[in-house]
C-alpha cells in the first residue's frame, strides 16, 4: 500500500479514508524523505510532501508524527496542517512549544491521554483515546486519536496517528444514551406507580418528579391539580433542586384562568412550552416566569376523559432547555402514568373516606350497634355499647353477649339466635343486659345476619319502659282518685241533705203545728218559713247540680237509647215547665217541618229541654214570649229556645257554659251556675251539641242539635 | 181547729229511719194526717214489725244500723206475704246508681231527702190508693171467678177484668 502511494501520481490518495492506511504511508514516506539527500530526490521529496500535504488537507482529522525521547522529552516530528483547524494550533507552534498541545486537552482529560500514553508505550500496543479540546474560542469538541507506536534503536518511541474530531458522533451517542435512560426512567416511574400503596403514592410522585427533573436538568419540577368547581389550581406535589425556592406554600388557589392561552393548550391537551422566557415578548405571562427567574419552562397536561386534571411542570432557572418534539411525547407517557396513581389515589381516599364514614356513623350513633358472630360473641360495637356497658370496647370485644343477658332471658335470647341462624330477620325483641354498676337495662333489638355475621341495632328502653310503668301507675293514681272524688262528693252530698233534710223537716212541722192549730200566720213568719224553704231548696239544688255535673254515681242507663218522638217530648216538657212556673200561654211550639224519630236517650234530652226552658221563663219577663223551635235537617234535628229577655252580654257568651259561671244579668236570681254546663255535658254525650246566639231584637236562642244517627260517647 | 181531722184511716205505715228527728217527725206528721204509724230504728226492728203487724205501707231509710234500707227490702221481697207492701225509699243518698238498684230490688218509690212533706203524703196517697185499687180488682176477681165457677161459665183472665172487660159480667 504505502509503494502505491509513492511511485504512483497521486491520483489515489482521494481514495483513502482509512487512518491506519494512511499513518503506515506517512510512515514510509517520511523514513524515505530522510534517507533523499540529491536534488532529484529532494525534487522528488518536495513533490511527494505536497502531494501529502494535499491528500492531508482533505482529510477529517489530522495525521502526526509524536515521539517521546529516552530522555522523556517529547516532541511531534511531523504535524499536518489540519491540526490549526481542529486543536486552533499552527503545525509551527506546534512544533516549536510541544506543551501547547497539551494545553489545549481538556482539564479532566489530560491525566487520561497520559496514562494512556504510557501505556502503549510500554506495551506497544495500538494507542487509543477519546478527549476533548478547548479550543481559544472556548468552544469544547471531542476527538478520536490512535496512533501506532514503534521503539527507536536510541531507545525513543514513536507513534504515527491521526486524530479526528468525533464530537458529531458523541452528541449522537449521548442523545442516544440519554433517550434510552430517559425511556428506563419512565418506565420504572410507571412500573412503581403501578405497585405503589396509595398511602406513599405523594411520596411516589415526588420522588419522580426530583428523578425527571434531575435528567432535563431541571431546577423545579411540580403538579397542579385543576378544581373545576372552586375554578381554582392548587400546587400538590413539587420538587426544587438544591437552593432553588420553593413555590408550592404560595401557589395554592390559583385562579383556574390566570393565563388563558395556558389554560385553552391544556384544555385541548397541548404541552405549553416556553424554552426561553427573556425572549418572550413582553405580557403576564413573562412577568409571571420572570418573577420567579425562570428561563425555561415546560407543562404537559394531565388528561382524564379529554379533560385535563392538572399538569405536570418543570422550570429550569439556572439554564435553558429546548425540549424535543419526542422529549415531549415521552413526558405525555409521564403524565399518563401520573394520572393513573392520581386517579388510583383519590378512589383509595374515596373508599377509605366512605368506610370512615361508616365508622363515624357506627360510633356517633346514639343506638348501640354491633356485629356478632353465630356463638353471640361481640366482633365490633359501637361507642354507645361503652357507655351502655360502662366498659372500654377492649372488654366488651370478644366477649359473649349471653354473659350480659339476664338469666330469665337468656332461654328467649337463645330462640333469638336460632332464627337470625335460620336468616330471619328479628325486630322489637327485648331482653336485659346488665351493666358494669349491676343495674338490669332493658334492650330492644333490630336484628339480621348475613355470611355467619349478625348485625344489630339495639336501643336502651329502660327509661322507656320505666315512664311507661310510670304512666300506668299515674293513670291508675288519676283513676284511683277519681273514685275517691266521686266517694268524697257523694258522701258530702248525703252528710249535706241529712241535716238539710232535718232543717226542713223540723221547719215543715213547725208551720204544721201552727196552720193545723187554727192559728192564722202572721204575715212576717211566713215570710221567714219561705225564707228558709227557699234557701234549703237552693242548698238542696246545688248539691244535687253537683252531683250532676261530676257525673257521680253515674248509672249506665244513661247509654240507654229509646225510639223518641221530638214533638211530643216537647209538649210534654211544655206543659210540666208552664204548669210549675204558672207560664204556659206564653211558650209555643212550632215545627217547621215534619220530624221523623230518632233514637236518643230520653231522659237526657228531656232534663235538656226542662233546663233550657226554665231558664228562659225564670229571666224573662211575664209578659214576653217563648218560642221552642224544631227542625230536621239532613241528618241532625235541632231544638231551638228563644226568648226576648235580655240577652246575654257579648263578653260573656263564651263563658256560658262554663261551670259555676252566673251572668251579670241573673246573679241576683236563684241558680247554680251548672244548669248550662249539665246540659253541655249531656247533649255531648249524646253526640250533639248546644250553642247560644242573641235573639233579634234582643233575647236568646239556645239551640240543641242531634243527629239522627248517634253514637255512644258516654 | 184542726183543718184536716184525723180521718177513721186504717192504712199502717211503717217508717223505718235511724235518726231520731225524722223519724220522730214524721211519725208525728202522718199521725197528724190520721195514719197509724210504726217506727222503727233499724232495718232488722223494721222487718220484726212488719212481719208481726202487716203494715199497708213502708217508709224507709236506706243508711241504718244492723240491717239497712236495701237489706230489709230484700227481706221483705224474700216473703211472699211481706213483698207487695208498697215500699218507699227515704234517703240522703241522690245519685241514680242507687236509685236505681232500690227500684230494682222492688222499691215503689225513691225519695231524696230533704223532702217536703207534701211529697211524701202524696206518695203515701198514690201508693195506698194503687194498693188499695188491685186488691179490689183482685177481690172482684176472686168473685167473679167463684161467680162463674158456680154458674159455670168460661172463666176470665185477671188481665181484662183489670181493662174493665169484666164489668159486664157483673150481677
Amino acid at each position: 500500500m504505502a509503494s502505491t502511494v509513492a511511485n504512483d501520481s497521486g491520483t489515489e490518495a482521494d481514495q483513502l479514508d482509512l487512518s491506519d492506511h494512511i499513518f503506515v504511508a506517512v510512515g514510509k514516506l517520511s523514513s524515505q524523505m530522510a534517507i533523499l539527500t540529491d536534488a532529484a530526490r529532494k525534487e522528488r521529496q518536495e513533490a511527494s510532501l505536497t502531494r501529502l500535504q494535499n491528500i492531508t488537507r482533505h482529510l477529517p482529522g489530522f495525521i502526526y508524527e509524536f515521539k517521546v525521547n529516552a530522555d522523556g522529552s517529547r516532541c511531534f516530528p511531523y504535524v499536518s496542517e489540519s491540526i490549526e483547524k481542529h486543536f486552533g494550533i499552527s503545525c509551527e507552534e506546534v512544533s516549536s512549544n510541544v506543551q501547547k498541545v497539551w494545553d489545549r486537552i481538556h482539564p479532566d482529560d489530560v491525566a487520561r491521554v497520559e496514562a494512556s500514553t504510557a501505556a502503549s508505550a510500554s506495551s506497544g500496543e495500538l494507542w487509543t483515546c477519546e478527549f476533548r479540546i478547548v479550543r481559544p474560542d472556548g468552544s469544547v469538541r471531542w476527538f478520536s486519536g490512535s496512533a501506532k507506536p514503534e521503539s527507536q534503536p536510541d531507545g525513543s518511541t514513536l507513534w504515527y496517528g491521526y486524530v479526528d474530531d468525533i464530537t458529531d458522533r458523541h452528541k449522537v451517542e449521548e442523545t442516544l444514551r440519554k433517550k434510552t435512560a430517559l425511556l428506563q426512567l419512565l418506565t420504572e416511574t410507571a412500573l412503581n406507580f403501578i405497585s405503589v400503596p396509595v398511602t406513599k403514592a405523594d411520596t411516589a410522585i415526588e420522588h419522580a418528579l426530583g428523578e425527571i427533573a434531575v435528567f432535563f436538568s431541571a431546577d423545579r419540577a411540580y403538579l397542579f391539580e385543576y378544581n373545576f368547581q372552586q375554578e381554582k389550581t392548587f400546587n400538590t406535589h413539587e420538587w426544587c433542586a438544591p437552593g432553588i425556592t420553593p413555590f408550592k406554600e404560595r401557589l395554592q388557589g390559583t385562579p383556574i384562568e390566570w393565563d388563558s392561552e395556558w389554560y385553552f393548550k391544556h384544555q385541548r391537551g397541548e404541552v405549553v412550552h416556553i424554552p426561553d422566557v427573556p425572549a418572550m415578548p413582553e405580557c403576564s405571562v413573562k412577568e409571571i416566569l420572570s418573577m420567579q427567574s425562570i428561563q425555561s419552562v415546560l407543562t404537559v397536561p394531565l388528561m382524564h376523559e379529554d379533560k385535563p386534571i392538572g399538569f405536570v411542570g418543570f422550570d429550569l432557572v439556572q439554564t435553558k432547555r429546548r425540549f424535543s418534539e419526542e422529549e415531549i411525547l415521552l413526558l405525555g407517557v409521564f403524565s399518563r402514568a401520573l394520572v393513573s396513581v392520581i386517579l388510583r389515589s383519590e378512589a383509595d381516599q374515596a373508599l377509605k373516606e366512605s368506610y370512615e364514614q361508616i365508622d363515624m356513623f357506627f360510633d356517633v350513633s346514639a343506638g348501640l350497634l354491633c356485629v356478632c358472630d353465630y356463638e353471640g360473641q361481640f366482633l365490633q360495637v359501637n361507642h354507645g355499647w361503652e357507655l351502655f356497658l360502662g366498659l372500654p370496647k377492649s372488654e366488651i370485644h370478644g366477649r359473649s353477649f349471653a354473659t350480659f343477658v339476664h338469666p330469665k332471658d337468656r332461654r328467649a335470647t337463645e330462640a333469638m339466635m336460632l332464627k337470625l341462624k335460620q336468616d330471619k330477620k328479628v325486630e322489637d325483641f327485648v331482653n336485659r343486659f346488665v351493666d358494669k354498676e349491676g343495674n338490669w337495662r332493658s334492650v330492644s333489638w333490630v336484628a339480621l345476619s348475613r355470611n355467619g355475621k349478625i348485625y344489630a341495632s339495639a336501643r336502651d328502653v329502660t327509661a322507656e319502659r320505666e315512664a311507661s310503668e310510670a304512666l300506668k301507675t299515674a293513670l291508675e293514681d288519676a283513676e284511683h282518685m277519681a273514685e275517691m272524688r266521686s266517694r268524697l262528693i257523694s258522701m258530702a252530698s248525703h252528710e249535706f241533705r241529712t241535716p238539710l233534710s232535718s232543717i226542713r223537716l223540723s221547719t215543715e212541722m213547725l208551720e204544721t203545728y201552727l196552720s193545723d192549730n187554727g192559728v192564722p200566720l202572721p204575715n212576717s213568719a211566713s215570710k221567714q218559713f219561705a225564707r228558709i224553704f227557699s234557701s234549703t231548696d237552693q242548698l238542696t239544688d246545688v248539691i244535687t247540680d253537683i252531683l250532676e255535673i261530676e257525673g257521680v254515681g253515674r248509672d249506665k242507663d244513661t247509654n240507654l237509647r229509646t225510639r223518641v218522638d221530638l214533638e211530643a217530648l216537647c209538649e210534654e216538657v211544655i206543659t210540666t215547665c208552664g204548669e210549675l212556673h204558672g207560664a204556659s200561654k206564653r211558650i209555643h211550639l212550632t215545627t217547621q217541618s215534619p220530624l221523623v224519630d230518632f233514637e236518643t236517650n230520653m231522659l237526657m234530652l228531656k232534663s235538656s229541654l226542662s233546663n233550657l226552658l226554665d231558664n228562659a221563663i225564670k229571666y224573662t219577663s211575664a209578659n214576653s214570649m217563648i218560642e221552642v223551635r224544631l227542625a230536621q235537617s239532613g241528618t241532625y234535628m235541632s231544638v231551638e229556645v228563644l226568648d226576648q229577655g235580655d240577652g246575654i252580654p257579648d263578653e260573656e257568651a263564651a263563658n256560658l257554659f262554663e261551670a259555676f259561671f252566673r251572668s251579670s244579668r241573673t246573679s241576683h236570681l236563684r241558680g247554680t251556675g251548672l244548669g248550662l254546663p249539665i246540659v253541655k255535658r249531656n247533649i255531648e254525650s249524646l253526640g250533639g251539641c248546644v250553642t247560644y246566639r242573641p235573639n233579634q231584637p234582643k233575647g236568646s236562642i239556645f239551640t240543641i242539635t242531634l243527629p239522627l244517627e248517634q253514637n255512644c260517647t258516654t | 181547729m184542726n183543718p184536716h181531722p184525723a180521718k177513721a184511716n186504717t192504712s199502717t205505715i211503717l217508717i223505718a229511719e235511724d235518726q231520731e228527728d225524722i223519724l220522730e217527725n214524721l211519725s208525728d206528721y202522718l199521725s197528724m194526717r190520721g195514719y197509724h204509724t210504726l217506727q222503727a230504728r233499724n232495718g232488722k226492728e223494721a222487718f220484726q214489725l212488719a212481719l208481726e203487724q202487716g203494715p199497708d205501707l213502708i217508709i224507709s231509710d236506706l243508711g241504718m244500723p244492723v240491717w239497712d234500707g236495701n237489706r230489709l227490702l230484700e227481706a221483705l221481697q224474700e216473703r211472699s206475704e211481706l213483698a207487695r207492701i208498697p215500699f218507699v225509699i227515704l234517703t240522703a243518698w241522690a245519685d241514680r246508681q242507687n236509685m236505681r238498684k232500690g227500684l230494682l230490688t222492688g222499691a215503689t218509690d225513691y225519695i231524696t231527702k230533704p223532702f217536703k212533706l207534701k211529697e211524701i203524703e202524696e206518695a203515701i196517697k198514690s201508693h195506698l190508693a194503687r194498693k188499695q185499687r188491685l186488691e179490689e180488682s183482685i177481690y172482684t176477681y176472686v168473685r167473679k171467678q167463684r161467680h162463674c165457677i158456680i154458674k159455670k161459665k168460661p172463666a176470665i183472665s185477671f188481665t181484662s177484668l183489670m181493662h174493665g172487660g169484666g164489668a159486664t159480667h157483673e150481677s
